[in-house]
């Protein structure tokens, strides 16, 4: 399946949210959507699953405009909330039946995931009884229910502690495994680095960057080099290198300096200049940025 | 359709479990069953004092008086006030007995035709003085004449004149119906108080508790506030009905005891057709105050701010009810005849007119097509109010800035 989200736009008291925001996400594939508070993630997910309509703008499943009923989805909303007085089980074979399940499979899938969260021993309980990550559990089990082919998590990570944090993206990998259309939104980018095959960054109500997390990565650390030397700290060398050496950005962070090669600088020609400098090589590397890295650089480090 | 009845089955499941509503009701049934059968527990005390007393001519309780003259002698007194009258010997000992509560009124006899009554507060229905003001005017017109040579004896006998009286009602008597309808009126009125609180509360607890968008996006609205509405609404008539039928077991079971007026006044009127005219109208009635209160639920983002939000509605419910209780005095006035055919009052006044006169039919499909064409416009328009008001978090959407919203949305 491919969700194509076209050329977006949503405004509040005229002030406008959403410009124009367009990506596409295909499953099988992890799509981070991610962006800082405020960006524009929840509206836009929110016009997705049609709790408002947008002001203009498609959504396209597979060619087909996209019409949430026809399809089985999945929606953990940014704020959470269930039936405070209601045992789990209860709500849980509840919203099951509302989507359309009949009262046996609700029970199954209810329970299955109440199982598979570790929750059993709480299936009769009230969910106020239950402690806050419990509570957490409960509402992404409530967006797994029905075996849903599209899964739309809008924060997911938020207010999880690490464990929980680990068994929601295992459950996410699972899903893109069998073939699901997933998409999660984060501004938590440590959270979703290792299984994001594709991102979306959205930036007061922007696409600033879409696209395979992989080649952005590749394409951002194009001609950049680390480099650390056992004789000397990263500021001496940093200093050395801009006196000796022509045709070179140099940045650093905690691990090294991170040069970017100019003009028609070459890895070999930098590597035979730092030998000639006398500088004794701890680390030459090809520089590969980090998802935090590529937020920062594109949101700007002082709103990251 | 079909998630209408699953919304339904699980907020009647989820208010029927409700502690609250347990305890309340089985706490009302005690209460109705103790109290229809106080006639029963008064017929066991008055057994036992009924020991045969010689009760005098006229009661006038806790009394005493004062001869200031010689105009009537004790004996003359005691024929009325019977031989145990407290007599005090002078004005201050009665005054004295008055203050110090022995006695509650106090007579000072001062001439044949004048007294003085003494108390210590003046109820508003006190009857002694009358009382004793008649038994003077009497002592005085058998003196007056015995003077003529008349025997009062023989006037007594021949003032007393039984006049029958053969009545035909062709309509109906607002006598028997009288007490059933004030009964189910309280009923209905407690109901959509009750029941609409416990509605709107659901709905801005949904909101609150940030349930509402899992909610929306799993149903269609519509669902949701009519199958929570009609769960309401259904878990009202359960609770009432539970009621109620406790008060007629205790009613039968203790009928016997009753005096006649009361069950005249109680079942005397009651029909099928009556049954079934309060039915309708209580049901389309409370339907319809219900996704009032369904609607302005949802237009509140905080559970403490529905109080504020449902009073419009509460007053308006009030306001029917008042032209209701009125009219329940004045069946035939033209308030009730408006507040019949008013589907915000209908609910309660059409039943009470039914009750005490003869509605013509015509009337009475006329206000039910109102009432049920109201229904289903506010059931269409809290549907469109619910989905405007369910995401509107912050502050709080007044119902006329909500329908604003709606006409500008339609505009769009």
């Amino acid at each position: 399946m491919i969700l194509e989200i076209k050329q977006l736009n949503k405004s509040f008291s005229n002030k406008q949210v959403l410009h124009d925001v367009s990506f596409t996400i295909t499953s099988g594939k992890a799509m981070g959507f991610l962006g800082r508070n405020g960006a524009g993630k929840t509206t836009t997910i929110r016009a997705l699953m049609d709790v408002f309509k947008a002001d203009s703008g498609q959504f396209i499943l597979d060619g087909k405009p996209f019409v949430t009923t026809d399809y089985r989805v999945g929606y953990l909303p940014e704020e959470r909330g269930l039936y405070a007085k209601e045992k789990i089980l209860d709500q849980l074979i509840y919203f099951s039946m509302l989507r359309g399940a009949t009262k046996k499979e609700a029970k199954t899938s209810a329970e299955y995931w109440i199982e598979r969260f570790g929750l059993t021993f709480a299936k009769n309980a009230k969910l106020e009884t239950l402690s806050k990550g419990n509570q957490q559990k409960i509402q992404i089990a409530q967006s797994l229910l029905n075996d849903p082919e599209i899964l739309i998590l809008d924060e997911p990570f938020s207010g999880l502690d690490p464990v929980n944090a680990q068994v929601l993206k295992d459950v996410i990998v699972e899903s893109i495994a069998k073939g699901k259309l997933v998409i999660f939104s984060s501004h938590q980018m440590n959270y979703v680095e290792e299984f994001c095959d594709e991102i979306a960054l959205i930036e007061n109500g922007e696409i600033v960057l879409n696209g395979n997390l992989n080649e952005i990565k590749k394409e951002m650390g194009n001609r950049r080099l680390r480099l650390a030397a056992v004789n000397m700290s990263a500021d001496q060398l940093k200093e050395l290198l801009l006196s000796k050496i022509t045709d070179i950005g140099i940045e650093h962070d905690s691990h090294s300096l991170i040069i970017e090669l100019l003009n028609e600088k070459t890895k070999h020609n930098l590597l035979q200049d730092c030998l000639n400098c006398g500088i004794d090589i701890d680390l030459f590397s090809g520089y590969e940025p980090s998802l935090n890295d590529i937020f920062v650089k594109k949101v700007g480090a002082e709103n990251a | 359709m079909h998630n209408t009845w699953k919304v339904f089955m699980f907020e009647l499941k989820s208010i029927l479990h409700k502690k609250s509503v347990v305890i309340t009701t089985l706490v009302m049934c005690a209460f109705f069953l103790i109290a229809t059968s106080v006639p029963t527990i008064m017929t066991l005390f008055d057994s036992k004092s009924n020991t045969p007393t010689e009760t005098p001519a006229v009661d006038i309780g806790n009394s005493g008086f004062f001869l200031s003259s010689d105009s009537f002698s004790e004996t003359e007194l005691a024929a009325y006030f019977g031989p145990d009258m407290k007599m005090f010997d002078s004005e201050v000992s009665l005054r004295e007995a008055v203050v110090s509560g022995t006695i509650d009124s106090g007579f000072v006899i001062q001439d044949p035709t004048s007294y003085k009554s003494i108390v210590k507060n003046k109820d508003m229905y006190s009857v002694s003085a009358q009382m004793v003001s008649s038994v003077m005017q009497k002592i005085n017109t058998d003196r007056n004449l015995l003077a003529v040579g008349i025997d009062p004896a023989k006037v007594d006998k021949a003032s007393i004149v039984n006049i029958t009286v053969n009545e035909e009602i062709l309509g109906k008597d607002a006598n028997q119906s009288f007490l059933i309808s004030y009964i189910l009126m309280f009923a209905v009125y407690m109901l959509v108080i009750m029941y609409g609180a416990f509605v709107s509360t659901s709905v801005a607890r949904e909101k609150d508790s940030r349930t509402m968008e899992i909610l929306i996006t799993s149903t269609k609205p519509s669902a949701l506030i009519v199958g929570k509405v009609l769960a309401n609404g259904c878990a009202g008539l359960i609770q009432f009905g539970v009621i109620l039928t406790a008060g007629f077991i205790g009613y039968f079971a203790n009928s016997a005891n009753y005096p006649t007026f009361i069950r005249e006044m109680l079942f005397g009127g009651l029909s099928l057709d009556a049954i079934f005219i309060f039915l309708i109208f209580t049901a389309s009635g409370y339907l319809l105050y219900l996704f009032i209160y369904a609607s302005l639920g949802s237009l509140v983002s905080k559970v403490e701010d529905v109080g504020s939000s449902v009073t419009p509605v509460t007053l308006l419910f009030m306001v029917a009810y008042l032209v209701a209780s009125l009219g329940l005095n004045m069946p035939n006035s033209l308030m009730l005849r408006i507040g019949s055919f008013v589907p915000f009052t209908a609910i309660l006044a059409m039943p009470i007119r039914y009750f005490l006169t003869s509605v013509p039919l015509i009337e009475l499909l006329i206000s039910l097509a109102l009432m049920i064409a109201t229904t289903w416009l506010l059931a269409v328009l809290s549907i469109r109010i619910y989905r405007l008001g369910s995401l509107s978090y912050g502050n709080k959407l007044s119902f006329v800035k909500a329908i604003k919203l709606l006409l500008n949305e339609k505009k769009v």
